[in-house]
């Protein structure tokens, strides 16, 4: 069987495109395949997705990477989660960790016994219950520990990382396995005129570039996908109303924290990712409810350091293109769609859209079955990271600006309202299996967001009230004393990564998993 | 949000399960166990011949492993008391040409590279090596063998790949689960049902009036009232479809099947690992056996197949002269709601999809389970219900279309039977899993599925649906090196199966 496609052409050298290089080139060789990426250092790439989720250390792992070279070449931190300041209403807080709420009594998720406590008069937030709450909360760090029955293990974590150089890194990696850069502008596609594939891209030297399979990592704009191919982008703004945001490194002023910032603002928020040597800081937010010059001025008044470059702007539109996978062009990366960072699901999307890639790898056909199937599985993904994403701004009480009162009363996507009306009726999560957060995740917004369920699971009551008091005590504490005992995250960070490659490969194995290593 | 009151009580107080048999038993114990303890009355009512028929023999998936860890039970004891063997694979004969294949429940070989095995099997095939599927997976290796042993609990070990679910008597089981029920404290009474009483306004059951034939006399009286009502009579659905007007969706047209004659035999020694299922000439032969017996069973249409000529061809097939046959006519379908007002239906009040691989004893416990899950804490349970139902009916979908994939399989038997079928329409879950396999081997993922897609592979291979191509990405790796890694997890698995004891010797030493 010969009609194997040879020559892949990647368009953009951002995050996304060098991820998809670095992946091809792992799986596919470069005995039968030609890899190209083409980027232009004339084309700023965005890189505002320094904050990843824990499946970037899998993407990592299945390339081979040691985890301590790759987190002293890109300049990386621990995180453990993301702490929401202002989004309930002003003066609220909660951290929404990469981990599990205290653990499963008789077949009952914990969420239930904590509601019940609750309405006994327990204030201890479901935080309290979470180790990786209570360590991010304490500026804590370790690695999670391999015995199941211990709440040690129960908690997961990813990076923040400077993007632009894990690019860098990754295209070291992509070279080495004989992926072919190119610089230069992409200045004319040319179609077969019958089928309308993309048959090779001009470059502004004149240079011709042929391809098989072409994976548009372009970016916003989408240079095969939609200014080619016209696919067309379904938007999400009535949902997602934030069209624009500022980014601004800043210079660090203390040690840096294992988690994300994301601190709503009067029209969006505001986000601050800590790397070793700086912080990434920026603002999203929505141009119908206030001005570049009021976002800019709020920015630079909120950075705890000094600005270390120019604000640089961004615009887009929340949405997702109708299909990722279009002729023989496969969109990853901001040209799929455009989620905003406030869960770091971008890199998460990218790497997502690289493994289908791999799983429906096409062959010269090019049989749109297959490729339907990728399409589906990318909806999903999308649509599923979307509710969750929407769930942040309608479940606030905040009525004191016009964007916060829009957001309260837009209409949601009947997928959330009927995973919302589940929770808030007797607090079920709705069961699902694909999609990156799952019941940990929906509990800590909805929970962090004031959504209480009328009724906790009637089998709590197995529990006397005495026991239940008991069994939350000893939770709280032992997690107490685990994150008590565990390194600062800066001790973390030099004990592990300070030795870059040469150090032993100490870390935990990693998984496709937003809550848990070992399973 | 409520304010706490200790003193609160639990809304439903009573629950009543009409209809005893496996199924009513399964799910009173289920719901013994999940609300133990919180003062929930649990009241099942035998009422005899107003139950679920089942067939003597069941065969369970290993979701019966979970449910049994669920309610507490020791497997030792469970096998013991209820004379089950195990179940490692699904023998198909004949389907396709293949004349002899076992479907693990069990994922075939392993990934390498970061690429699933499926790929590498068909990138062999293509390649012209006609080694057969189910020679990757020690699961069905064991099964052929007639072997059997748990699996190992080294997670590195090959042995750890086994996955096995129950061959099952089925009153054992009813015994078993009714014995385990009343120690949980659910109360039984032997009656007839009279009637049913619907609340006007609510469109609620309010009690059922029955015909006390024990000495519960004193304790209850002729009228049971409940909040909630489980439907366990099986085709008579006398509470969800009687009384409350659920319809019932017939299936026929996806599953042809209307009847099954069946024969059970008792067996000295415990049979195969595995239940067979073979095509017929009007339908499909399904085999079945625990410790103790040995069924057969003939479902087939009455369309195309005459009693008698079932009866002949079961005889044919079985040369047990002292057999005796019964009939049982069914009727494939769903509940248009499973969960209506405040009644559920389980067992064949809810549907009946057929017993291929998966059957109606696992679908009560994942009702039974469902419904713990979902228990609702007030009277205000509509999304409960609402839940409830979109889970169920996705459960459904998908075993709909792999019992319809059995149908869709056989090509090359010509009988008028067979013609009628391959002319019958395909689901839309079935054509559409069947289009992505056939370009590369691809299958699909859906939420609510029974079945992993691994197992979709392994049946569609072992019917020789091989893809039109194999994934491209196998190409990049070294044919020759493919090879020997193929050649080597054969040998290594081949090896490990002679290593296994044989099913009844292993069985013994339980006894």
């Amino acid at each position: 069987m010969n009609n194997n496609i040879v020559n892949l052409v990647i368009v953009g050298g951002g995050t996304a495109g060098w991820m998809s290089a670095a992946a091809l080139g792992k799986f596919l060789g470069n005995k039968k395949y030609n890899i190209t990426l083409i980027e232009s250092e004339l084309i700023g790439t965005v890189g505002v997705g320094e904050a990843t989720v824990p499946h970037i250390r899998f993407f990592n792992e299945t390339l081979g990477i040691n985890e301590n070279e790759f987190m002293q070449k890109t300049n990386a931190t621990y995180k453990l989660g993301i702490e929401f300041s202002n989004w309930a209403k002003k003066g609220d807080a909660y951290i929404h960790p990469f981990g599990i709420y205290g653990k499963t009594i008789n077949d009952v998720s914990f969420h239930h016994y904590w509601l019940k406590a609750k309405m006994m008069g327990n204030q201890f937030p479901i935080g309290d219950y979470a180790l990786g709450v209570v360590a991010a909360a304490a500026e804590k760090f370790n690695y999670p520990n391999n015995d199941a029955n211990s709440l040690s293990s129960k908690y997961s974590y990813a990076f923040h990382f400077d993007a632009s150089l894990y690019a860098v890194f990754l295209r070291e990696y992509s070279e080495a396995r004989g992926v072919k850069r190119k610089e230069g502008k992409v200045v004319q596609v040319q179609q077969h005129p019958d089928s309308g594939f993309v048959q090779s891209l001009t470059l502004e030297s004149g240079e011709v570039i042929v391809g098989d399979l072409f994976v548009d990592c372009s970016g916003f704009r989408g240079l095969l996908i939609e200014q080619t191919l016209n696919t067309g982008y379904e938007d999400w703004s009535h949902w997602l109303p934030c069209d624009r945001a500022i980014a601004v490194p800043s210079e660090k002023t203390s040690v840096p924290l294992p988690y994300t910032k994301a601190i709503a603002r009067d029209a969006g928020w505001q986000w601050r990712i800590p790397l070793q040597s700086r912080t990434g800081n920026g603002q999203v937010y929505c141009s119908h409810y206030t001005s570049d010059d009021a976002v800019a001025e709020n920015l630079l008044e909120n950075l705890d350091g000094k600005p270390l470059a120019n604000l640089n702007h961004i615009r887009f539109q929340t949405g997702r293109r109708k299909k990722s996978w279009n002729k023989n062009c496969v969109a990853i990366g901001l040209s799929s769609g455009f989620l905003e960072p406030l869960e770091s699901t971008s890199i998460y999307l990218i790497q997502m859209a690289i493994t289908k890639l791999i799983e429906y790898f096409p062959r010269a056909d090019f049989d749109t079955v297959t490729a339907d199937e990728f399409n589906r599985d990318i909806t999903m993904e999308y649509e599923r990271v979307r509710d969750f994403l929407i769930l942040h701004y309608s479940a606030t009480s905040r009525d004191d600006t016009e964007f916060w009162r829009y957001v309260k009363n837009m209409p949601i996507p009947k997928s959330l309202q009927y995973k919302i009306d589940l929770f808030r009726h007797q607090g079920h999560v709705e069961q699902y299996k694909r999609g990156m957060f799952l019941d940990p995740s929906w509990v800590a917004v909805y929970f962090g967001q004031n959504i209480f369920p009328q009724h906790y699971h009637p089998a709590v009551n197995k529990l006397s009230d005495d026991e239940l008091r008991h069994q939350l005590n000893a939770i709280r504490q032992q997690i107490s004393m685990l994150a008590e005992k565990m390194p600062s995250h800066e001790q973390a960070i030099k004990q592990y990564c300070h030795q870059g490659a040469n150090s032993p490969s100490s870390w935990p194995p990693a998984a496709m998993n937003l809550y848990e290593v070992f399973s | 949000m409520l304010e706490y009151n200790s003193d609160e009580k639990l809304y439903p107080q009573r629950i009543v399960v009409v209809g005893a048999g496996a199924v009513g038993w399964t799910f009173a114990a289920t719901l013994g166990n999940g609300l133990n303890g919180l003062n929930v009355e649990i009241v099942v009512l035998d009422c005899g011949v107003n139950r679920d028929q089942l067939l003597p023999c069941n065969s369970a998936t290993p979701a019966a492993l979970t449910f049994n860890k669920m309610l507490g039970v020791d497997e030792k004891s469970f096998i013991s008391q209820t004379k089950s063997a195990y179940f490692l694979a699904t023998h198909y004969k004949n389907i396709s040409g293949n004349s002899d294949y076992f479907m693990p429940f069990s994922e075939h070989g392993f990934m390498m590279n970061g690429i699933a095995f499926s790929s590498y099997a068909l990138y062999s095939h293509a390649k012209g090596d006609n080694t057969a599927y189910d020679f990757y997976s020690l699961s069905a290796l064991t099964a052929r063998l007639g072997r059997f042993r748990h699996p190992s609990d080294n997670a590195n070990s090959l042995l750890s790949t086994l996955d096995y679910g129950f061959q099952i008597n089925t009153n054992n089981v009813a015994a078993y689960w009714r014995a385990y029920a009343i120690g949980k404290g659910v109360h039984e009474i032997s009656c007839e049902i009279k009637s049913v009483q619907i609340d006007d306004i609510s469109g609620d059951i309010t009690s059922v009036t029955i015909d006390s034939l024990a000495d519960n006399k004193q304790k209850y009286n002729n009228l049971i009232a409940a909040d909630l009502y489980i439907d366990c009579t099986g085709e008579q659905a006398l509470l969800i479809g009687k009384s409350l007007g659920v319809k019932y969706d017939s299936l026929e047209s996806y599953l042809p099947a209307n009847r099954q004659c069946y024969t059970t035999m008792p067996i000295q020694h415990a049979g195969a690992p595995y239940t067979t299922i073979t095509p017929a000439p009007s339908g499909f032969i399904k085999e079945t056996t625990t410790q103790t017996s040995k069924q057969l069973v003939y479902s087939y249409h009455t369309d195309f197949l005459t009693d008698n000529d079932a009866m002949l061809f079961l005889q044919n097939s079985n040369n047990n002269a002292s057999a005796e046959y019964h009939f049982m006519p069914f009727s494939v379908g769903n509940r248009a709601e499973f969960w209506c007002k405040n009644c559920i239906a389980a067992g064949r009040a809810a549907g009946y999809l057929q017993d291929f691989v998966i059957d109606q004893l696992h679908l009560v416990q994942s009702a039974a389970l469902r419904l713990v899950t979902l228990f609702p804490a007030t009277k205000q349970y509509e999304i409960n219900s609402k839940e409830y139902n979109r889970l169920t009916m996705l459960e459904y979908q998908h075993i709909i279309d792999f019992h319809q994939l059995h149908y869709k399989s056989i090509r090359d038997l010509k009988s008028p039977y067979w013609e009628y079928v391959n002319n019958t329409v395909m689901t839309h879950g079935l054509a559409h899993r069947l289009s992505t396999f056939s370009k590369r081997g691809v299958l699909p993922f859906y939420e609510g599925e029974t079945l992993s897609p691994g197992t979709w592979a392994s049946f569609l291979l072992g019917a020789n649906f091989w893809p039109e191509a194999y994934d491209p990405i196998v190409d990049a790796g070294d044919v020759q090196w493919i090879t020997e890694q193929l050649i080597k997890m054969r040998k290594m698995m081949s090896d490990a199966a002679q290593t296994i004891p044989l099913h009844h010797d292993y069985l013994r030493s339980f006894n």
